[in-house]
């Protein structure tokens, strides 16, 4: 082996000082590493470490589009697969939803003079003037001679305009100016306003869902945020390559409503015009589909923006429909009729002296309530049809106090009807023990131990539309993923038979005769539709005393009687009647009509059948001029 | 030991220790390049996802938009400014027509078509097979 250039004294050195380097930096590594670890580890972790919580985005709250699917039966509305086969659930219409705005502001310290020729386009974007930015620019020195103390911080944020779009703000950065930046925001928008807005209620600023499906859903609307840990570099910058653990956000679930935004549009349109034209307290109407349960549309007279609810008072925001009681007046009849039916005690045709004005009962003698008109025999058939209050008390009567008062709790009086949210209230019905003398007689006809929500008067309405099963009020039809995939569906909740098939149809045949030319509400009628229904007016009670002036005018009803699809309640509070309307809120003349325009647009909405054909309709086949 | 056996000794482990400073300082390029490489696609997934969540924010806008202007007051205001008139129809306008509208359209453009059709199966009395 040659010596090489091994053998000069100058490799050696070298060697030397390479091992001397590589001995130098790992003396050091060993001081950071081993002496100055935790130190440094301390530091790094303050400095470097970064966590940053990823939002979920809140789901949306959609309503079905029931026209949609007019042209098919019940059965197959039932059958959600068939439904999406047929794509009836991609014209789902959203009622809530969530987007991005950003709060636009500048560092008046950050800006620069060259930039200042690109202010107008600024202003022009944010909808501000030119004198309004330049004054906002201008807030750069304190503002008062309290801020110009020694420990006053400058301002480094200015708030330029709120709630600005992406598109918009994507503008304004495109101008590049030096300063001006956005912070992104999460917010719940209701792009129909008004629409629906005691059922959807609203999350407020803080993010908290306050009211209606916004706060009883929220456990699958909220979804689950995500995080990551990672770090960043000295300019704040996260690291990417240095995550460490990450948990992806999971997105909230959409909520398909059963709420139908065309049927609920409508009911809002009718109830506006009944505001216009009666100037009612308040009023309610519900729509809901005979056979489920589902509800269509609930909507109420005073309501509210849901993208303004902070300007609306907490009146306007109440859900009249499950809040309020009412005394239900002669709408009630139905719980004595049926009951006595249903029990058989008496047939359609079974006669009452309903011109008779006391009555022995249980060895006592009792008053029977005044009428509107001089009856002198009524059948029940025509009790129902002429709304006869004697005959009514006659009928509970025959029933006894047990068995009236069970058929009233069946049909769900007394208690909560199971509408979800909303504080919902049991009504008022006393027991038999705590009845007076006269309770008999009044209650029978929607007085006195009686007062309903409009949601429980509209719900025992259903149960004679629905053969005699009475049903929860069902609002909600499915729970979707993001990607539309169906989590859950929600079907009908019935709670009980309240009267049989038989009693229930019977019920129908004598409710039709309401709105014929011979009954209280011939307004609510559609021809060859069958509208069953009856009509209540109640006298309110004023400063302890039933007034004659102030009323609660109603029409429950369903149609059509002998297959029914659709159950609606109009429900007027304290409407005041023109003189040549006869100055008397009556449920034929506030209510009736309302029923019958809603029916009317709800019969081609829902592609809903005549059961009679229209004359018309007939000479139209025959002529083959189709 | 002589001389010359510590010189090539030497000279050994300087060209080993060389070496290994090529290897070693290989490994190092590699792996800051590798680190760099993985810096960077974690960049570009990162860009790619703020890009994603960009694009599901302008979504979510668009969304909101298109249900702001579907709605019932919306196309109200519409119908009014266009002067378009639309309506729902009333129950007079329409004539519903029981069972399949194609069949009964097809059986009166073709009467001899569809009659011969549901012409009931039978013999002629005295016909031949």
């Amino acid at each position: 082996m040659s010596k090489g250039f091994a053998s000069n004294y100058r490799m050696v050195i070298l060697a030397t000082g390479i091992f001397l380097c590589f001995g130098g930096v790992s003396a050091r590594l060993a001081c950071l590493q081993v002496v100055k670890r935790t130190e440094l580890l301390k530091y790094v972790e303050q400095a470097r470490r970064s966590f940053v919580v990823e939002n979920a985005r809140r789901g949306n709250i959609r309503a079905t589009r029931w026209g949609a699917e007019g042209a098919l039966d019940i059965d197959e509305i039932l059958d959600a697969s068939r439904i999406r086969a047929k794509g009836a659930l991609e014209t789902d219409e959203i009622l809530a939803t969530s987007r991005t705005l950003v709060d636009v502001g500048l560092d008046p310290h950050m800006l620069r003079r060259e930039d200042e020729v690109r202010w107008p386009d600024l202003a022009r974007l944010l909808g501000l003037t030119l004198t309004d930015l330049r004054a906002t620019v201008a807030r750069r020195a304190p503002e008062t001679a309290e801020d110009d103390g020694p420990d006053a911080k400058p301002v480094q944020w200015v708030k330029l305009a709120e709630g600005v779009d992406e598109t918009i703000f994507d503008r304004i950065n495109e101008l590049k100016i030096r300063g001006v930046y956005g912070n992104r925001v999460y917010r719940r928008v209701y792009p129909r306003n008004s629409l629906a807005a005691h059922v959807i209620g609203y999350v407020n600023r803080e993010g908290t869902p306050a009211a209606g499906v916004e706060h009883y859903m929220d456990f699958f609307l909220r979804g689950q945020n995500g995080w990551r840990e990672s770090e960043r570099d000295g300019r704040r910058q996260e690291l990417a390559q240095f995550r460490t653990r990450e948990v992806p956000p999971v997105d909230g679930f959409d909520v398909v409503l059963s709420i139908d935004t065309y049927v609920q549009h409508l009911i809002e349109k009718e109830l506006q015009q009944i505001a216009e034209k009666y100037s009612p307290a308040k009023a309610t109407i519900i729509v809901s589909q005979a056979s489920t349960g589902y509800i269509l549309g609930l909507a109420n007279y005073p309501t509210f923006n849901l993208n303004e609810f902070s300007k609306a008072p907490l009146d306007a925001q109440r859900n009249f429909a499950v809040t309020d009681v009412y005394e239900p007046g002669s709408t009630f009849k139905i719980v004595a009729a049926s009951g006595a039916l249903n029990d058989g005690l008496v047939t359609r045709d079974s006669a009452f002296d309903c011109g008779l004005t006391e009555i022995d009962y249980h060895g006592r003698h009792l008053h029977l309530p005044r009428e509107d008109h001089p009856f002198h025999e009524l059948t029940v058939a025509e009790i129902i049809c002429h709304s006869s209050n004697r005959g009514a008390a006659q009928l509970a009567m025959l029933l006894g106090d047990q068995r009236f008062y069970a058929y009233t709790r069946a049909f769900g009086f007394g208690q909560k009807t199971g509408f979800p949210f909303g504080g919902e209230v049991v009504g008022l019905l006393e027991s038999p023990k705590h009845w007076d003398g006269l309770t008999i007689t009044r209650m029978p006809m929607g007085q006195g131990a009686i007062a309903a929500t409009p949601m429980q008067m509209h719900c025992a309405m259903g149960a004679i539309a629905n053969g005699g099963v009475l049903l929860e009020p069902q609002l909600f039809r499915e729970v979707r993923d993001a990607d539309n995939k169906l989590v859950f569906a929600f079907g009908d909740l019935p709670r009980r038979r309240v009267v049989s098939e038989r009693t229930a149809a019977t019920m129908a045949r004598l409710l039709m005769a309401v709105a014929s030319p011979e009954g209280t509400a011939p307004e609510a009628a559609v021809r060859g539709y069958e509208v069953a229904g009856k009509t209540g007016t109640t006298e309110k009670l004023v400063d302890g005393r039933y007034s004659t002036t102030h009323h609660v005018a109603s029409f429950v009803g369903f149609f059509p009687a002998s297959r029914p699809r659709v159950v609606l309640s109009v429900i007027v509070d304290d409407a005041t009647v023109p003189k040549s309307l006869g100055g008397i809120a009556y449920g034929r003349v506030v209510a009736a009509p309302a029923f019958h325009d809603i029916a009317m647009q709800l019969i081609q909405y829902l592609d809903i059948k005549p059961v009679t054909e229209p004359p018309g309709n007939r000479l139209a086949m025959q002529g083959g001029r189709w | 030991m002589n001389k010359s056996a510590a010189n090539a000794f030497i000279n050994q482990v300087l060209v080993y220790t060389l070496v290994m400073l090529v290897f070693t300082g290989s490994i190092g390029f590699g792996t800051v390049w590798l680190r760099h490489e993985i810096s960077l696609a974690a960049n570009r997934n990162k860009n790619l996802r703020t890009h994603l969540a960009e694009v599901q924010r302008h979504l979510d806008q668009l969304i909101a938009e298109i249900a702001a202007a579907q709605s019932p007051d919306a196309l109200i205001r519409l119908d009014s400014s266009m002067r378009l008139g639309l309506d729902m129809p009333r129950q007079e306008q329409i004539q519903r027509v029981p069972g399949d509208v194609e069949q009964q359209l097809a059986a009166r453009r073709n009467p001899d078509l569809f009659v011969a059709e549901i012409q009931p199966a039978g013999f002629r009395r005295g016909g031949t097979r």
